[in-house]
């Protein structure tokens, strides 16, 4: 099975993806040297992949989006192959909720498949609720949302979590499609 | 719990948006202590019900439009005692003073526009300053001239009017995007010749550069434009992107039922079994 996680830069991609895998990612991070570094020194340039093996020839593979513009070609590359993705946004970051809601645009434009956002960064100085941040990404129908979840993405638990949230959500969607 | 931030990284059109699609009622204030074109202060003060913006004004004592009726005029030694009673009460005063015949409709409307539209129109042009929104404060009777605009139809206002969007200049969508309509039919808006062409285009055929070449529009003007239809909800930038994939016989896009639609096939992702997927739970919950 291959989940995606895309969100805005330092949302906590690579390292959602980091916590949960079983092998050292194999990622693609560079030095920032944009405005990106101001956020973080590092940066993922082409994607990060993890694994979680759970039984003879049984796994689960994560591959983590590039969170700048600049290579949003990796999107359409990486969500082809994808049976579900997380959408991670930082709850402190309000001028990055436009750019999520044009990651989440172009990826269901593009492919019909079950998702959940995972907000991050909740703890910090000016975060937003996920109420209000649901409704900065366009989700006005209480009745048409994706699950919602809020997340570490350095906490183990947390994320596990919320793996396991997207995989039932994924076997909801598959059964009722 | 307020919302505070700062309109260089949430914008006011954003702000807008956000209020008036979750029909918030409460009070924004927008702060400046020194503007970067005026360098004068600013602090504004509107109220929203149900995300519909119903008065505005620079002062909380309750007397903004007493004052401008005052300034028009339109109040004499006569009825001031009046006036000053309907301040107190607990209907808006523009409804309560057209009710006893002292306005009538039209000056309604004329108060409206300058206590609201030209007020709120000129916070586009705030480059930095600080916005705070409390929810459910009891709105200002006093204030209110019984009028209402939805906060995104202000955006529109403000934005045609806005020359120069140095501020938005973050936000505008990419030149290789293209537009999607978010509603069904018409819009109920009316929108200006340029804006009814790229509505036009709504339908992810063209991005906004080619959009541009065909409409002989400059691409800033139509970043402009479809900046404009994004923030009052009628449509959604998606990006051009196309990684330069080959279609095999196997990868065929399937054509979803809505044509708008670009769907990649089932085919192109392996199937999972039930079974596969109940075993990763189960490993996720008791041994992750």
């Amino acid at each position: 099975m291959r989940l995606v996680v895309a969100g805005t830069v330092g949302a906590g991609k690579s390292t959602f993806i980091r916590t949960v895998s079983e092998i050292d990612v194999v990622d693609t991070d560079r030095r920032a040297t944009d405005e990106t570094a101001e956020i973080k020194h590092r940066t993922t340039v082409a994607m990060d992949f993890g694994r979680l093996t759970f039984g003879s020839n049984m796994a689960l593979h994560l591959y983590g989006t590039p969170g700048q513009q600049r290579f949003d070609f990796m999107w359409d590359i990486l969500i082809r192959k994808a049976h579900a993705f997380i959408l991670l946004v930082a709850a402190h970051r309000p001028h990055e909720f436009r750019y999520a809601r044009r990651i989440l645009s172009f990826m269901n434009r593009r492919v019909q498949i079950p998702y959940i956002i995972g907000i991050t960064h909740m703890d910090c100085e000016g975060a937003w609720s996920s109420e209000n941040i649901k409704l900065a990404l366009g989700f006005v129908d209480e009745q048409d949302q994706p699950p919602v979840i809020v997340l570490n993405a350095d906490e183990r638990d947390t994320v596990v979590q919320a793996v396991v949230v997207l995989v039932q959500y994924y076997i909801q969607s598959s059964s009722s499609a | 719990m307020a919302i505070t931030g700062s309109l260089s990284e949430f914008s006011l059109p954003e702000l807008f948006q956000f209020l008036d699609q979750g029909q918030k009622t409460g009070i924004l204030t927008i702060r400046d202590f020194k503007d970067i074109q005026t360098g004068k202060s600013i602090l504004r003060h509107i109220w929203l019900h149900n995300g519909r913006v119903v008065a505005a004004g620079d002062r909380l004592d309750n007397r903004g439009l007493a004052r401008l009726i005052e300034q028009r005029g339109w109040i004499n030694d006569e009825i001031r005692p009046e006036v000053d009673r309907l301040v107190q009460a607990n209907v808006p005063l523009g409804l309560n003073l057209k009710s006893m015949g002292i306005l009538q409709p039209d000056q309604l409307k004329l108060l409206f526009s300058i206590q609201v539209l030209r007020q709120v129109c000129s916070l586009f042009q705030v480059e930095s300053g600080q916005f705070r929104f409390d929810a459910k404060t009891e709105l200002p009777k006093a204030e209110m001239t019984g009028l209402s605009l939805p906060a995104t139809e202000t955006t529109l206002m403000g934005l045609r009017s806005l020359k120069d969007w140095k501020t938005l200049q973050s936000k505008l969508p990419e030149p290789n995007s293209t537009l999607f309509s978010l509603i069904s039919g018409q819009p109920s808006l009316r929108l200006d010749a340029n804006e009814s062409q790229i509505w036009s285009l709504a339908d992810g055929s063209l991005n906004l550069k080619k959009m541009s070449e065909r409409f002989q529009i400059p691409i800033e003007k139509v970043r402009q434009i479809a900046f404009r239809l994004i923030v009052v909800g009628l449509v959604e930038e998606v990006p051009d992107i196309d990684a330069g994939i080959a279609n095999s016989a196997d990868e065929e896009k399937a054509i979803a039922a809505d044509a708008n639609v670009q769907v990649i096939s089932k085919s192109e992702r392996t199937e999972i079994s039930n079974s596969f997927l109940l075993s990763l739970v189960g490993f996720l919950q008791h041994k992750a």
